[in-house]
């Protein structure tokens, strides 16, 4: 309530003073604020994880007060200061870690700064590009306890913890090898090149880890090759693509694969060092070592046949062509190409054979071994050569020539193909139509005369007589030409794919062939019906 | 020279006796009769209050003030408030403003908004506690007069519950766009705010200017 | 002391401003307050003078207080700046009707009633007006309790300051106006501290002395 005072007016009077009370009620405020504080203060103490100090070679993005230190994304730690060493060497970073980190302090365990990077292997930390850095930690519980570490730069490429193996790749261009990229295991990735370097005599060395337990797959006979980007290839067996995973596109990588062998299946030890095939076509193919040359001469077009294409036997590819060259003798106006083969017989016989190969060459040409063109690729029109046996063939020996030893040839199946061709025109050119053609003319002229005499009838005999005989002696040595013609056909469809421009020609070629055969053979059988009709014309 | 003090002459322990006093505002001169305990005086002719008789001043100021005191530290101590996505919390102090303006070469500001919200009620409570522990027993420190002037100039600087409302308003316009997490140091503060305006409002400087009075009388006596 | 309903100067008394002691003062020279040693006066000194000048003072720091931007927010390499009223628009634009008008009433609406009221006042007393005294000593109260809650932009400036430093996600920088903003209401307190209102019933006082 409240007084108004008025100068002079009586006082009002006093109001009873009760007894003050001894303990004022306000007290419970301070008590109850120190006790919440006090309690505060307990929590925040027992709360309080260690501190640790990392060294960082540079304090890229780390700010004091800022940068967190995290593991699986969950934060564990906080950057207090960031300060430079004494030496200006380093920089210091001073952490205050979650109370339950505690236990992951141990020697081993490493710090390490995630900045946002696009590096070989993958794209990291884009999340920082709107966070900032943080600190990474690969923790261990082994080990005695540590509060100072010295930290990485940059993520360490194997989780300590990580199980697996390392291997060592030797390889002779770098390809796209580098630290990070990805190794594959049927286009799993199964591990990571760790780091690579350059080996005094020019080839890279590397060294790749895969975790468990994709390294048990690895044996002596294990092969790597270079998988990244890729693989296109145009050859004589057509058009391949292949590649591992999009990244290997992208970045690279590494694959392998333990064929299935009939040799022996060693274990290797870690360490191991293998050979980086540059593809996988490489890496198939079984290492051969012995190689011979020898020197094939044709006569003929080879047309299509490059180096590097491959030589077969039997169908089974034995090798490859190495040079084509080209010789002319101007004077008898004979012009011949030699090629030079390679032949890997252990492709055939088997690696680790002795060199008896020479010998058994020999032998093959004695039986009638023969080299020959043949179609390969009819896309390019590429050419292979063919191994094959010859029958009733000349008999030829293993020559010499410029030092190789040649294998004897024979023209390719091509040209055999329109020599046949050439014998049935020839055949059929002599079929003595003229004369068949006169002499029904006389006969005709002839019958005239003697259509009112009993001759006619002879004639008519006669001129049966001459029907048989078309069909009796002519036709069928028109129809065995016919049927040879095609077989020749059938054998030449065989050989002869139905694109190529060759083909083409050749098909028309038959096609017309077949057509005139066709018709000679109307006319034949039209004449075994009725034979009067050489005489007196087909009725229409 | 002094002048001699009218209302010197009429002061005796206990409750404020009748006395002359001076309006601050008007400037009238009012005479005003005994105030017992939990009475207040007002101007008659502007109503201004002219002063109160709280019970219990002394004792409840002092108390109020040292739990403003423990409220101030936790306040300054522990963590504010909290924003940003989360796994990328930033944690923030109740000084985090200041820091942030001063790095931003705003150095008038940062003094501004730093005596305004920590320093002057940290002043306040820390003058309060120096006058009025020892008044609680009778008692007086070297300079008491001179810090509760002093008080009396601080108190318009103390913007706390300004700064209240400022961070309301914040996390208002911050809470759409990520998370806004209030630490333990912002609830302190609330509570500083509470407990320091009711600190205040116990405190009644005639009272305090009395015994103060009292105080040095009774240290010159012995 | 009966009918003596009057000003405690024409006594020649005054009231310490800072422990309210009624002192008799026989000259007005350099005196100090017995009790707490503080200066005495029977009015604040060149009230009316000092109060002008931080008036138009603060007026003139009114105008880039409030044209000038108090907040420059880059998000994302874009930078936005805010002043006092865009921010009341972006409240009311976002449907925070309440908080547009707290802002709006704090930043803009008051500082300026402060100082058109004092201006009022100043006037007022300068013409030794005698009419509504009660009427504008109330205002003064009024304007003196109401002026601090102004400061309210500058610490929510600060808030967000402290809280939007995510790098180039998002971060706020304050801007010149806030500091003008800020000098504005601080020079407006100080105006209204230097104002005497015991002035506004001095002609009460000196019209009946002349009277009498």
């Amino acid at each position: 309530m409240n007084e108004k005072s008025e100068p002079g007016s009586p006082a009002v009077a006093q109001a009873a003073v009760g007894d003050k009370p001894k303990f004022s009620l306000v007290w419970v405020v301070p008590i109850v604020a120190a006790i919440i504080g006090a309690w505060l203060v307990y929590k925040a103490v027992t709360e309080e994880g260690p501190t640790i100090t990392i060294v960082f070679s540079s304090g890229d993005g780390i700010t004091a007060g800022k940068t967190k230190i995290k593991y699986r994304s969950v934060e564990i730690g906080s950057v207090e200061e960031v300060r430079l060493t004494e030496d200006l060497s380093a920089v210091e970073v001073t952490a205050k870690m979650a109370v339950g980190a505690k236990e992951y302090l141990r020697e081993d365990t490493q710090f390490y700064v995630v900045r946002a990077r696009v590096a070989a292997g993958e794209v990291q930390g884009l999340g920082t590009l709107l966070s900032g850095a943080y600190i990474g930690m690969s923790p261990s519980t082994d080990g005695p306890r540590e509060k100072n570490f010295v930290g990485l730069d940059e993520a360490p490429l194997i989780e300590p913890g990580e199980e697996g193996r390392r291997f060592r790749l030797r390889a002779d261009n770098l390809g796209s090898l580098d630290a990070g990229v990805p190794v594959y295991y049927h286009q799993i990735p199964v591990g990571r090149v760790l780091h690579y370097q350059l080996t005094q005599d020019g080839s890279i060395s590397a060294e790749i880890f895969v975790e468990k337990p994709y390294d048990e797959m690895i044996k002596a006979h294990t092969r790597f090759w270079n998988a990244g980007g890729i693989e296109a290839e145009l050859g004589a067996e057509g058009f391949h693509l292949s590649t591992q995973s999009l990244t290997s596109i992208l970045i690279g990588g590494v694959a392998f694969e333990t064929p299935e062998t009939l040799g022996p299946k060693e274990e290797v030890a870690e360490g191991h060092e293998f050979f980086l095939f540059e593809n996988l076509r490489a890496a198939q193919s079984p290492e051969y070592r012995i190689k011979n040359y020898y020197l094939l001469m044709f006569e003929e077009s080879v047309r299509g046949l490059k180096i590097g294409a491959p030589i077969e036997f039997l169908g089974l590819p034995i090798g490859e062509v190495v040079d084509v060259r080209f010789e002319a003798d101007f004077e008898t106006m004979e012009f011949r190409v030699p090629v030079l083969v390679q032949i890997e017989p252990e492709r055939l016989l088997g690696t680790g054979l002795q060199v008896k190969t020479q010998t058994r060459v020999l032998d093959l040409v004695d039986h009638g071994m023969r080299a020959q063109l043949g179609a390969g690729n009819v896309l390019t029109g590429g050419k292979v050569i063919n191994l094959v046996f010859v029958e009733d063939t000349e008999p030829a020996a293993v020559g010499e020539w410029g030092g190789y030893p040649t294998i004897p040839t024979i023209p390719s199946s091509l040209r055999n193909l329109s020599a046949d061709i050439g014998v049935i025109v020839d055949k059929i050119e002599d079929i003595p139509f003229d004369e068949i053609g006169a002499n029904l003319n006389e006969t005709a002229a002839g019958i005239s005369q003697i259509v009112n005499s009993p001759e006619l009838t002879e004639a008519i005999a006669s001129l049966r007589k001459m029907a048989d005989q078309l069909s009796d002696e002519v036709a069928p040595a028109l129809n065995s030409v016919l049927t040879k013609a095609e077989q020749t056909l059938d054998s030449a469809k065989k050989q002869i794919d139905a694109d190529s421009v060759t083909t083409h020609e050749l098909r028309r070629l038959l096609m017309e062939l077949g057509d005139t055969a066709q018709a000679i053979r109307t006319i034949l059988e039209y004449l075994e019906r009725h034979p009067e009709a050489l005489i007196m014309g087909k009725e229409e | 020279m002094t002048g001699e003090s009218l209302h010197h002459l009429d002061s005796e322990a206990g409750s404020l006796h009748a006395c002359l006093s001076v309006c601050h505002e008007c400037d009238l001169l009012n005479q005003v009769p005994a105030l017992p305990p939990d009475r207040a005086a007002r101007c008659s002719r502007c109503g201004h209050v002219l002063f109160r008789n709280p019970a219990n001043c002394v004792e409840k100021t002092l108390a109020l003030s040292f739990s403003a005191l423990i409220l101030w530290i936790v306040a300054n101590v522990f963590p504010f408030l909290s924003f940003g996505l989360p796994g990328n919390l930033i944690e923030t102090n109740l000084v985090s403003g200041v820091v942030s303006l001063y790095e931003q070469n705003q150095v008038i500001l940062a003094i501004v908004v730093l005596t305004t919200s920590i320093i002057a009620p940290a002043l306040q409570i820390a003058g309060l506690i120096y006058i009025l522990a020892p008044l609680n027993r009778g008692l007086r420190l070297p300079a008491s007069k001179q810090v509760m002037r002093w008080l009396g100039h601080i108190k318009p600087w103390s913007m706390m519950e300004v700064f209240m409302l400022g961070i309301l308003v914040s996390m208002v316009k911050l809470g759409g766009m990520a998370d806004v997490v209030p630490g333990i140091a912002l609830w302190a503060f609330c509570c500083l705010i509470v407990v320091l305006s009711w600190a205040l409002s116990t405190l009644e400087p005639h009272v305090i200017w009395e015994q103060l009075d009292r105080a040095e009388e009774t240290g010159a006596a012995t | 002391m009966k009918g003596w309903a009057g000003n405690a100067k024409s006594a020649s008394l005054t009231g310490c401003h800072a422990c309210g002691l009624v002192c008799q003062m026989r000259e007005e020279h350099h005196l100090a307050c017995p009790r707490c040693g503080s200066p005495l006066h029977f009015r604040k000194p060149q009230s009316i003078e000092r109060s002008t000048a931080l008036v138009i003072a603060a007026f003139i720091f009114y105008l880039p207080a409030n044209l000038l931007p108090i907040t420059h927010t880059a998000a994302l390499g874009k930078v936005q700046s805010d002043t006092i009223m865009s921010g009341v628009i972006y409240f009311i634009s976002h449907g925070d009707w309440p908080l547009a008008l707290v802002i709006f009433t704090a930043s803009v609406a008051v500082p300026l009633l402060k100082l058109l009221i004092l201006t009022y006042l100043l006037w007022t007393v300068k013409r030794r007006s005698r009419s509504r005294q009660l009427d504008r000593t109330k205002l003064y109260r009024i304007t003196e309790a109401v002026g601090r809650w102004s400061m309210v932009d500058v610490f929510v400036v600060t808030v967000l300051v402290a809280l939007v430093q995510l790098g180039f996600l998002a971060n706020i920088e304050a801007g010149p106006g806030a500091l003008y903003f800020s000098m504005v209401v601080i020079i407006t307190m100080f105006a209204a501290m230097a104002f005497d209102p015991r002035l506004i019933w001095d002609p009460t006082e000196e019209d009946d002395e002349r009277e009498i």
